[in-house]
């Protein structure tokens, strides 16, 4: 149905953030490492991803179809610890249990209509 | 008594039948008779004896028809629980207590119904038309008390118990409701606190005060007793709560399950109480602490999960979890687990999980605070929309990304850039609404955002498009003159308004706008760039009206803006064409050293050396190209059918279907061309793919230079179907009939052996046509035109 989806800095090991130095630089050292005569689909690869990062108006609309990376936290927040003493609330909720708060069926207090 | 209950069989309502009433109703009220209160006119009700009745003015007078009596159509609709219904009948009538009476009822069974809408306005009507009925105040309190207005509970309650002291079900909640409002406290002196009562509470009192539960070992006994262990935390806890008698209540039984989870957890094992909690929840039964319990044992699990990379059982956890509310920490971990599933199932292609781990992620996010911005997660949902074609919903997403757009950029350059970013968005909602047949709706995004910010034009400028999409041109037109209105030289607008110029004629006021435009952004080579498509644009449809002047004049004017290799090569065109003094040298030179890096411009300057008919120029030019460029086969190729194009006969619409071509007349250039074309062949001798471009391309116009290779074709492919198809109709073309015939014969039998129907077919209609003036016009058919030759464009850089 669709294009696959791949990350053209991933493919050259590169951050979002990179200048078009860096990804010049990633590339021919990516094309060194991978010759087309040695390992031709990676190369192939290699190539899609520099032709899709090296144009700074190609690099703009590749950049906004790609996934955005959700800012994970450095540091998680502390969980609440687990509250296992029984609470008050609990309590009333039982109590209340036994009482007709909650009921719905009210079918015995119907009084009949006569005119 | 008797009524009729149709009520309009006189001006009498009788306590007897009608005797001119007919109607069943009035025969019916005969029955009824004893309990009906009497009604005249909507206002007099009385107890009528026979001697105070009025006599019928006219005798005879027949009854009308049934259910027009209000008292009738709302006892109707009240039997059968319409009593929304019966109110509207027998509000006019509350006057009369018995309709009250009535009528209270009603609101008080539509006050308890399952779809009440204002239950409590319904029983403090019915509590105002019958005020001596405790029932409403009752419930009026029991309403508010569930509504969290305990005061207000609290008074109703109270005034329920100064009229009925023993009114057990009163009593309890308004301990209860104590108990709410003022925690641990004296219950006893309540009104209607009897020793009973008083029982009922003790076990509930003495947990809350971490006291002793009274001895009581029923099922109800047994759970307060347990509940009364897990305060203390007493390991006995668990023993006491797996108690399986039935409990008095229903709704004790979840609690119970409840408590034992917390004693299963206080135990350590976490697990059962897990289970437990887990199985609660996803049943509907929620105790107050559940949630919170549940959510905290979740994290724990989810953050194993996120911690060993399980990225898969984490997502799935964190979505079947996500409508817990939990700690801000258990937020922040289901968002990041959602995402990273959400991101790995993208990866394998997997879009409509990775949507709903996105939209997941969304929701928790948007219940959640100060945990990020939603920005991320709208547009990936939007790309995940997207790659399943859900048009609609990927607009939506791309517009709730529009609008966490904030305006606080400092930077001038950071700004431009997230102002190119923001036109992006806006351009992708207008094309998913148009995917999903829905143009109007971006016309609505943009003028909604429009309003928020008048003087934003590059808005302006999406709307304008917007509302071309959605084929209102003169609204696009307007929007357009609004823009410059504001800004007269805002630059996408402006040229906007010079495409529309052009598109009319208006050439010079076009051209005047652009020299302004360009001569205002000075620094800006995009605008620049497009000032001068303008005036190649004028150019050449100048050119093709055959106003070379005009377009020579364009050219010229074109190229101050942009270092375009057409601008001097078209302007050597036009200057030759008027016969006028022209270095096409110097203006080859130039295009050259604005273009040479292109094929292109080399193949337009050998082209322009040909139009000038200078061969030994263009000689030059073709060894400096093959020096400076070392030509691939395709260079070739492209140079070679280009300077075929240039002296092959113009195109008719009959050279092609009918009438032979004119007599073939090689000259030095048509030499030349084909040199070319070999050489590409030598380039590439086993490339079938650029035999066969050759022979389309010649087959029509000079078979018998197309001949040597359709064959060198058929020698690298013996197999080929298309290229002994090929072959077939040049020797068709250039009277080798048999030949033809038996090349079109084996094409025929190849394309049936590999099942290829369509050539099969194709093979038999040409050797067919063999011989005949239909060869060509089967072939022409089968080419769909060659359109190379149409494109008057072509002549000209």
């Amino acid at each position: 149905m669709s294009e696959p989806y791949v990350d053209p800095y991933e493919t050259l090991g590169l951050v979002r953030s990179a200048s078009a130095e860096e990804i010049k630089r990633a590339y021919f050292a990516m094309v060194k490492a991978h010759p087309p005569e040695r390992s031709p689909e990676q190369f192939k690869r290699i190539r899609t991803a520099y032709e899709r990062l090296r144009d700074p108006a190609k690099r703009r609309k590749t950049d906004m179809l790609l996934i955005q990376p959700w800012p994970e936290p450095t540091r998680r927040k502390r969980p609440p610890d687990l509250a296992l003493s029984v609470d008050p609330a609990d309590v009333r909720a039982t109590l209340r249990a036994l009482t007709d708060l909650d009921r719905t069926d009210w079918r015995d207090q119907h009084e009949k209509v006569l005119l | 008594m008797g009524v009729c209950l149709a009520g309009k069989c006189g001006r009498i309502r009788a306590n007897i039948v009608n005797p001119g009433c007919s109607t069943s109703s009035c025969l019916r009220g005969t029955r009824l008779g004893s309990l009906i209160t009497l009604y005249v006119g909507g206002g007099l009700r009385a107890a009528f004896t026979p001697d105070a009745m009025p006599q019928p003015k006219r005798s005879g007078r027949k009854c009308p028809p049934v259910g027009s009596d209000p008292r009738e159509l709302g006892l109707r609709a009240f039997q059968s629980s319409r009593f929304e219904a019966a109110i509207v009948a027998w509000q006019p009538l509350a006057a009369d207590p018995a309709v009250a009476r009535a009528l209270a009822e009603a609101y008080f069974r539509r006050a308890l119904g399952i779809l009440a809408i204002d239950p409590i306005s319904d029983l403090r009507r019915a509590a105002e038309l019958a005020p001596t009925d405790m029932r409403f105040p009752f419930h009026l309190g029991r309403l508010q008390h569930r509504a969290g207005d305990l005061a207000a509970a609290a008074d109703h309650y109270l005034t329920v118990l100064s009229r009925e002291p023993g009114n057990v079900a009163a009593t309890k909640l308004l301990a209860l409701l104590t108990l709410e409002r003022h925690g641990d406290v004296d219950l006893s002196n309540l009104p209607g606190m009897s020793p009973a009562l008083k029982a009922w509470a003790a076990p509930a009192l003495a947990v809350l005060r971490g006291q002793p539960v009274p001895a009581d070992e029923s099922a109800l006994g047994t759970l307060w007793r347990g509940i009364g262990h897990l305060t203390a935390r007493s390991p006995a806890a668990r023993a006491t709560l797996s108690d399986e008698r039935t409990l008095p209540a229903p709704a004790l039984e979840p609690l119970r399950r409840y408590f034992r989870a917390i004693a299963a957890a206080q135990s350590g094992d976490t697990d059962a109480a897990f289970k437990l909690w887990q199985r609660l929840y996803d049943a509907g039964n929620r105790p107050p602490g559940l949630e919170e319990r549940l959510a905290a044992l979740l994290l724990e699990r989810l953050a194993a999960l996120v911690d060993a990379g399980d990225v898969v059982a984490a997502g799935n956890l964190a979505q079947h979890s996500s409508t817990i509310s939990g700690s801000a920490a258990f937020d922040e971990l289901r968002l990041l687990a959602l995402n990273r599933a959400a991101s790995a199932a993208a990866a394998d292609g997997s879009w409509p999980q990775a949507a709903t781990f996105w939209d997941t992620a969304r929701q928790i996010l948007s219940r959640a605070q100060g945990l990020g911005s939603p920005r991320p997660l709208f547009h990936n949902l939007a790309l995940a929309y997207e790659r399943q074609e859900r048009w609609e919903e990927a607009a939506d997403a791309w517009r709730a990304l529009l609008r966490t757009r904030t305006r606080k950029r400092t930077d001038a350059a950071a700004e431009v850039e997230e102002e190119q970013r923001w036109a992006w968005v806006r351009t992708r909602i207008i094309s998913c609404y148009r995917n999903a047949g829905r143009p109007d709706e971006a016309v609505t995004v943009f003028r909604q955002a429009i309003k928020l910010d008048p003087n934003d034009l590059d808005l302006r400028m999406q709307l304008a498009d917007a509302l071309l999409a959605n084929e209102q041109e003169r609204a696009s037109q307007n929007e357009i003159m609004r823009i410059l209105e504001i800004d007269p030289y805002y630059p996408d607008a402006l040229l906007r308004r010079i495409a529309q110029l052009s598109a009319l004629w208006q050439y010079a006021e076009a051209e005047q706008l652009a020299h302004a435009l360009a001569k205002r952004n000075p620094d800006r080579a995009d605008v620049r760039r497009r000032v001068a498509d303008v005036f190649m644009q004028h150019g050449r449809q100048h050119s093709q009206y055959r106003h070379f002047d005009t377009a020579y004049q364009a050219f010229v004017e074109g190229e101050q803006y942009h270092d375009d290799p057409h601008f001097p090569i078209n302007q050597a065109r036009m200057l030759r064409v008027l016969r006028q003094p022209v270095d096409t040298g110097a203006l080859i030179e130039r295009a050259l050293t604005v273009g040479g890096e292109r094929t292109e411009t080399w193949v337009l300057a050998i082209e322009t050396w040909m139009m000038a008919d200078k061969f030994d120029d263009a000689r030059a030019l073709i060894a400096r190209f093959e020096q400076e460029r070392t030509p691939r086969a395709d260079d070739y190729v492209q140079l070679g059918l280009h300077l075929m194009t240039a002296i092959l006969p113009p195109p008719t619409p009959a050279f092609f279907l009918s009438s032979p071509p004119p007599k073939p007349v090689d000259t030095p250039w048509s030499q030349l061309a084909l040199d070319m074309l070999d050489k590409a062949v030598m380039l590439r001798p086993d490339d079938l793919h650029i035999h066969q471009i050759i022979v389309n391309f010649l087959t029509l116009p000079r078979p018998d230079l197309a001949r040597r290779f359709a064959e060198r074709a058929v020698q690298s492919a013996p197999d080929n179907v298309d290229a002994l198809i090929s072959l077939g109709v040049v020797l068709g073309m250039n009277g080798d009939d048999a030949e033809a015939k038996a090349t079109l014969q084996r094409a025929a039998k190849l394309a049936q052996r590999a099942g290829q129907l369509d050539l099969y077919g194709l093979a038999q209609e040409l050797r067919r046509g063999v011989g005949t003036p239909m060869l060509r016009m089967i072939y022409s058919r089968a080419m769909q035109g060659a359109n190379a030759f149409d494109d008057p464009d072509t002549f000209f850089g």
